[in-house]
């Protein structure tokens, strides 16, 4: 089952934050663990945007947070190096790598109020072109669910 | 204190492991343009 949570932030930008169950053979893993993943999507109405600011963050944390405290669910988010965004950072880096860092900010903010004890993994997976990041948020009973998806990766790498 | 964060780095992926991100990143982007032309659905409904 898939859900979607509209929001709209204080300068008047529409999100929707989007959770779709995400089968774990997807990730080179057998599904018999008891616990889902749900693949994080956010899409912004009028495309391009300033950073987000910190109410707007503070609000997609708490609805992910909500998400995660009342399920047994890993969180799973792919970095999109869609340059729907716009950001000022000292040193230039790619549309993945901001929303990798914005990624983990989050985690941060969920990881301080959550019911539960979560812990947070960004796998960078470096090619040629842009690193490509991905990032999960399990609770620490989870925790070798990722590492299984750690040594699927590898795996991926030694066929 | 226990670190709650890790980061996995993975040098020189397999070709079949950029297949995999490419084509999670591919249903992503068809996920987030569903999502563009359902969007005014969502904030009527939530208007509501």
């Amino acid at each position: 089952m898939d859900f979607s949570f509209p929001i709209e932030s204080k300068e008047g930008h529409k999100y929707i934050i989007h959770l779709s169950e995400q089968s774990l053979d997807i990730f080179g893993i057998p599904q018999k663990e008891d616990v889902c993943i749900y693949n994080i999507t956010l899409a912004l109405k009028n495309g391009v945007t300033k950073t987000n600011n910190v109410s707007t963050l503070n609000r997609i944390a708490k609805i992910i947070l909500d998400f995660i405290d009342n399920n047994n669910v890993i969180l799973y988010f792919y970095c999109s190096p869609s340059d729907d965004i716009i950001f000022n950072t000292k040193k230039a880096i790619s549309p993945q790598a901001y929303r990798s860092r914005l990624f983990t900010t989050l985690f941060n903010r969920i990881s301080k109020t959550g019911k539960k004890d979560y812990r947070h993994f960004r796998f960078v997976i470096e090619t040629d072109e842009d690193d490509l990041y991905n990032h999960f948020i399990c609770e620490k009973k989870d925790i070798h669910v990722i590492e299984n998806i750690e040594n699927s990766y590898l795996e991926f790498k030694n066929p | 204190m226990e670190n709650k964060s890790k980061t996995i780095r993975i040098k020189k992926p397999s070709q079949r492991l950029i297949d995999l991100m490419k084509s999670i990143e591919k249903k992503k982007e068809e996920t987030r343009k569903d999502l563009y032309a359902k969007m005014d659905t969502f904030f009527v409904e939530s208007s509501k």
